[in-house]
């Protein structure tokens, strides 16, 4: 049995499956913000399945994003090397946004007083120009035990070519004061970049002590309820990795909430064969958004979050305030905004009447038509329709529209800057959305999911079973991942063979020891390596997957031809000019084997519609009837014409005129754009 | 040089023939997003396929997107001091080629006579007109890139006396002549360079990236349809004017006067004073340049398209709206210049160091502003980039190597906060590289990366700090350094005080040690230290009103030392 939990901002998310009779389980608790575990073990226990017969339990946490985001992490030291103690603080100095004379750059995790010089230098070959101080080092750990500091993040340069310093002082530190958390930039990052990796092992070593406190109590409450599998957390690269490995390496959990979503449409996808794959995921104040190709969920190696650069493989997921709860506002030149303001849970939007005055995108909708006011989260929260007309015609007061016009245009300002975030990932990276087919989920995603794709070009949508917890179901998905890698600047002329295949025989022992301490048996491991390459003075790479064999001194050309295949596609074009390897990789692997999803019953028969309802239509003063479907009715292989609405208790997929639904094997609901 | 002058009014912005009070605003909305994401694409296409650190590092570029009149329709936040001179490499590359009955679909024009690009030659502008099917003319996508060699006299200069000495021009040439590549000219380029690798790579970039843009630009326009579209775009210059107007009105009408030292011209070292002046009527802006000296014997001149370009930065930077601007928040500006004098210089007078002149007007146009209202903009920053750069041809390989970039110096404090470090606003999207990055790439070894203490200006809310770098050329190289402001410190207002001047210091291997400002050439041995002091920022208010908290704080950090302390804050010490 696999029992997934997904800790969101207002709800909890549990999906259990059972392998042998093939049935999912889902469930939903509140979240507990002041004591997450208690609420991932509520959610567990209200299931009612015994933890005794469960044998990978794998959790999503946004634990280490919120302490980022609130700055509630650890009181942390740096220690570099002498003569860059403000490589962290000066950062690379750019202004995002750019036109504000006022701008202030965001602030950092560690004030200046907590950063410390240590002498040593090593150059870019790993050659030790200026020999390690021990003593100095011994001085610094006992002024960092006087002080107090719990965690210190270490980085001293050129360690990712040789990292005989940092290990020095991380021996030294230990010695004079036990218990130090102590984080290595090296472990993190074999990349170059001092800024990067410093801010890297400086996120690390911040929410390393509570999310060791939060995994060590939920660890122990599982325990204690005879849980005896494997204890999994989504990684935000990918794939999970195990309890222990998160606790040394906290810094691979910062997305590991919206991970399970990617991961679960990664698998999803490949289920029913839609490699190329634009994924949004929409909650009650944000959406994500990310992108599948090929099969492979796009990594990026220099991701920013709150302005801090983290340079480990991370899932690239692009997230916007755009939610059910976003507030509609007007600005100083009179136009209509959305977002990102977001009356959030509480007040929530008005027409929740729980006190919330602002106009939101959920309060449009309800305007518009498309919610039905009895049935909303299965009839748990009645909406109150006079309340949302209320909120929205103050709006319309201001803006000198309509009510309803003004509903309609804060709907088509929300889709616009959620197709806006989507174009970011693809357009604008050079991917086409006429390419892709559109999965959405979360609470609002299927609301919104057509709109975007009409926006966009995109000519399928795919809205997954139960896509409010499809996040959870996602992490049903995941295998245990380790990334590896180590800077190595070399022209494919001098094509070294033999120190490449020394690098990953060495990147693949590492590879081992990491899946051996995780207690992956070697016949379930596999290792993939792959090779970052550019053309000589460029800086951008492209990311090539090599063969797992070792490589041949005739591989040179095959790597070259690859290379600018690759090129082409990503950039529009290939240039003569020589090759250069910069950073070589390995993503070791264990495979947990995947679980099969329940088949739906087939039936091609028209399915029974529960009526109408009037929906406004923009720009006429009139309103056009769309038919209502239970999502429950709906069996393998039925359509549906639009415009309709298919309802099910956490979630709504509108489509639109002339759109054309099929409901798929597993009960996915397939629509062709119109 | 003997020349007739005279006074010159630039206003921006004509205005279609249409009605954009008859455009929805939500479509206005989704035109205006859809036009900024296409020159986000143009950005992310150049800076992929560039060849050269200064231009995916330094962000040493610009992207823009241009209708069939010239006026802006978006740009993606790059190098600010570009963006605003677009419009007039458009005019002048078309111009060159023979105007627009000339052009035709598929064509590219590459064009870098300073005097048109508000440049220096090294900064190409690449221009492609964005053709309907039916051949109506739709706009332009255009870019501009610094490349890294052009074939001056040194790879970067300093002490030019006319334009022939600043490297191979290109007046408007067609690279593309129907989509066709016009291989001559990549020729000319190629043979025009140290750095042909470089140079190519990034005419290919910029090509690349004026494609995307004129192709993405015809699908938009199909989509909203023309009519629509351009009632919208009508609607958001409307709407982007009326927001800057909206903004200057509240502020007090009159003239407002500030003066600007440059420590000299490049070829001496006679410091250079000018009086510019801001006069705001209304919810109108005039900035007045046509008191400035004749322009200058050597490259301390900025051309007319920067000049305009400047102002328009420096008023964009004081809105705070973060958004990047279109047409519309141009229209309000008028800039008044003197042809012949140092910010209207004519050909063939010298202008390679054209963004030293324009940093110091920034500067001064800001600390005319200060005089409107007390809390309108900060405190003065050190006013400059630091740049220091090496070159030479390496002993083992015989490559050329060439490295130096910009550098942050310390900013003003405003009414309610300290100052910052950061790049200056006319090259507010540059970024600091690696000093692993470096090292690794060139015969460098960094020994210093810190905040400099106490080079902040004292005040109620004190300066941003400055920087000290220092490096050892580990080969025989040769120096460049546009190190300027190393005799006049940063502006401060309201009682505050300045910051540390900027500073260049050469301690040679035999123990001689060198102040300099400006250098081209000069040859150093394997071994010496180079040191860069980046200025610290001009303080706000009194000292003596600043809180002792904060003191205290500065102290901890080790921003300041207790001497600093004491003689600037005495009252903390009781």
């Amino acid at each position: 049995m696999r029992i997934a939990v997904d800790v969101g901002g207002t709800f909890t998310d549990v999906v259990v499956l059972d392998e042998i009779s093939g049935a999912l389980h889902f469930d939903k608790v509140e979240t507990i913000p002041s004591d997450p575990c208690a609420g991932v073990i509520n959610g567990i226990e209200k299931t009612g399945f015994d933890l005794s017969g469960v044998d990978i339990f794998v959790h999503g946490t946004t634990l280490g994003l919120n302490a980022l985001l609130t700055r509630s992490g650890a009181e942390l030291a740096i220690i570099t090397t002498r003569g860059f103690r403000d490589v962290y603080l000066l950062g690379r100095t750019d202004r995002e946004p750019l036109y504000n004379l006022k701008y202030r750059k965001p602030e950092p995790l560690v004030p200046r007083y907590r950063i410390f010089e240590v002498t040593e230098r090593m150059n870019y070959k790993g050659e030790v120009l200026v020999e390690f101080d021990r003593e100095e080092a011994a001085l610094l750990g006992e002024r960092l035990k006087q002080q107090g500091v719990r965690s210190v993040a270490v980085c001293l340069l050129h360690s990712y070519i040789n990292p005989a310093h940092e290990l020095a002082l991380a021996g030294t530190l230990a010695d004079v004061y036990p218990g130090l958390s102590i984080t290595l930039s090296h472990r993190l990052t074999r990349e170059y970049r001092e800024y990067e990796r410093t801010s890297t092992a400086v996120i690390d070593a911040y929410i390393k002590p509570l999310t060791r406190t939060y995994l060590e109590k939920l660890d122990n409450e599982l325990n204690s309820r005879e849980f005896e599998g494997s204890f999994l957390l989504t990684r935000s690269g990918g794939g999970a990795i195990t309890v222990n490995a998160a606790k040394d390496e906290p810094a691979h959990l910062i997305l590991s909430g919206p991970a399970g979503g990617v991961i679960g449409a990664t698998a999803f996808g490949a289920l029913i064969n839609e490699p190329n794959l634009v994924t949004i995921d929409m909650g009650g104040t944000s959406l994500d958004a990310s992108l599948i190709v090929a099969g492979e969920p796009g990594v990026e190696t220099q991701q920013r979050f709150e302005g801090l650069p983290i340079a480990i493989p991370t899932l690239d997921i692009h997230t916007i305030g755009a939610g059910g709860g976003s507030i509609a506002w007007v600005d100083d030149g009179g136009h209509l905004q959305v977002g990102p303001q977001s009356a959030g849970a509480v007040p929530g939007p008005a027409c929740y009447a729980k006190g919330g005055k602002d106009a939101t995108f959920t309060d449009a909708a309800l305007v518009m038509g498309y919610l039905d006011p009895e049935n909303f989260l299965g009839g748990e929260v009645a909406l109150n329709k006079d309340l949302a007309h209320q909120a929205v015609s103050e709006t319309a007061g201001a803006v000198k529209l309509s009510v309803e016009e003004t509903a309609a245009g804060i709907m088509r300002i929300s889709e616009a800057k959620i197709a806006g975030a989507v174009r970011v990932i693809s357009i604008e990276r050079g991917h086409h959305p006429k390419d892709f087919a559109l999965l959405a989920f979360g609470g609002g995603g299927a609301f919104v999911a057509t709109s975007v794709a009409r926006e966009l070009g995109i000519p399928r949508v795919v809205i997954p079973p139960a896509p409010a917890t499809f996040s959870a179901l996602g992490m049903m998905m995941v295998d245990v991942t380790h990334d590896l890698s180590q800077t190595c600047v070399m022209d494919l002329e001098q094509f070294e063979v033999e120190s490449i295949n020394a690098i990953f025989a060495e990147l693949g022992g590492r590879g081992h020891a990491a899946l051996e301490k995780d207690q992956v048996d070697p016949a379930r491991r596999r290792l993939i390596p792959m090779a970052e390459l550019r053309y000589q003075g460029q800086e951008h790479t492209v990311n090539l997957v090599l063969p797992t064999t070792a490589l041949g001194s005739g591989d040179q050309e095959k790597i070259e031809s690859l290379f600018n295949a690759a090129h082409e596609k990503q950039y529009g074009h290939a240039m003569q000019d020589p090759i250069q390897i910069v950073t070589l990789r390995l993503r070791a692997v264990g495979l947990l084997g995947r679980p099969d999803l329940p088949n739906l019953d087939e039936d091609t028969a028209a399915p029974a519609s529960n009526g109408s309802r009037q929906i406004y239509r923009s720009g006429t003063g009139g309103r056009e009837p769309y038919f209502i479907y239970d999502r429950d009715v709906l069996r393998a292989g039925m359509q549906i014409r639009g415009p309709a609405i298919i309802e099910e208790p956490t979630s709504t997929t509108v489509i639109h005129r002339n759109d054309n639904l099929v409901t798929g094997r597993y009960g996915e609901l397939l629509v062709s754009i119109s | 040089m003997d020349m007739e002058t005279k006074t010159y009014t630039y206003v921006a912005g004509k205005n279609l023939d249409v009605d954009g009070s008859a455009a929805d605003p939500v479509t206005t909305q989704l035109v205006r997003n859809s036009l900024n994401s296409i020159a986000n694409q143009m950005r992310n296409t150049l800076t992929r396929a560039s060849f050269s650190p200064i231009v995916y590092e330094a962000n040493d570029f610009c992207v823009a997107l241009y209708d069939h009149n010239i006026c802006l329709l978006s740009q993606a936040p790059t190098l600010p001091v570009f963006l605003g001179t677009m419009n007039f490499c458009i005019e002048a590359a078309v111009e060159g080629v023979g105007g627009v009955e000339a052009l035709e679909p598929g064509d590219i024009l590459l064009y870098n006579m300073p005097y048109g690009t508000g440049s220096h030659a090294q900064d190409a502008a690449v221009v492609m007109p964005v053709f309907m099917e039916d051949g109506e003319l739709a706009g332009y996508a255009c870019n501009k890139a610094h490349w890294y060699d052009i074939g001056a006299k040194n790879p970067y200069c300093t002490d030019t006396e006319d334009l022939f000495q600043e490297g191979v021009i290109f007046p408007g040439v067609k690279i593309y002549k129907r989509g066709e590549k016009n291989d001559d000219i990549f020729r000319m380029v190629e043979a025009n360079t140290r750095t042909p690798d470089y140079v190519l790579g990034d005419l290919h970039a910029q090509s690349a990236s004026a494609r995307a843009g004129a192709d993405a630009l015809v699908k938009l326009i199909h989509r909203f349809g023309r009519d629509t579209f351009r009632m919208c775009v009508q609607r958001m210059f409307d709407h982007g004017e009326a927001m800057v107007r909206d903004f200057f009105a509240k502020l007090p009408d009159g003239i407002y006067t500030a003066t600007s030292t440059m420590d000299n011209d490049g070829l001496t070292d006679e410091t250079i004073d000018f009086e510019i002046t801001v006069e705001i009527e209304g919810s109108t802006i005039r900035i007045d340049y046509s008191k400035v000296p004749d322009a200058v014997a050597g490259p301390m001149n900025c051309p007319f398209p920067s000049t305009v370009s400047g102002s328009r930065v420096a008023i964009g930077m004081m809105l705070g709206e973060g958004g990047s601007p279109a047409e519309g928040h141009f229209r309000p500006l008028e800039v008044v210049t003197r042809t012949g004098s140092m910010f209207h210089p004519v050909a063939p007078q010298p202008c390679y160091l054209y963004g030293w002149p324009l940093m110091h007007a920034m500067e001064a146009i800001y600390e005319a502003f200060s005089k409107a209202a007390a809390d309108l903009v900060p405190s003065g920053s050190a006013g400059d980039i630091c740049a220091v750069q090496a070159y030479g041809y390496h002993s083992e390989t015989g490559e050329f190597f060439f490295n130096g970039y910009a550098l942050p110096v310390g900013h003003g404090a405003s009414a309610d906060a300290d100052g910052a470090t950061l790049y200056v606003p006319a090259l507010a999207k540059s970024t600091l590289p690696s000093a692993e990055i470096q090292e690794a790439k060139f015969p460098f070894v960094f020994r210093k990366w810190n905040l400099a203490p106490d080079s902040c200006g004292p005040g109620k809310y004190r300066g941003g700090l400055g920087v000290d770098y220092e490096w050892q050329v580990m080969h025989d190289a040769r120096l460049i350094s546009t190190v300027e402001n190393t005799k006049t410190p940063a502006w401060a207002q309201q009682g505050g005080l300045s910051g540390t001047c900027n500073g260049f210091t050469i301690e040679y291997p035999d123990g001689r040690i060198e102040k300099r400002n400006k250098v081209t050439g000069l040859p150093v041995p394997d071994g010496t230290i180079i040191k860069i002091h980046c200025g610290g920022g001009g303080g706000y208010g009194l000292p003596s009103e600043r809180d002792p908290e904060a003191v205290r704080r500065d102290l901890e950090e080790g921003y300041i030392s207790e001497q600093h302390a004491r003689q600037y804050y005495p009252h903390v010490f009781g």
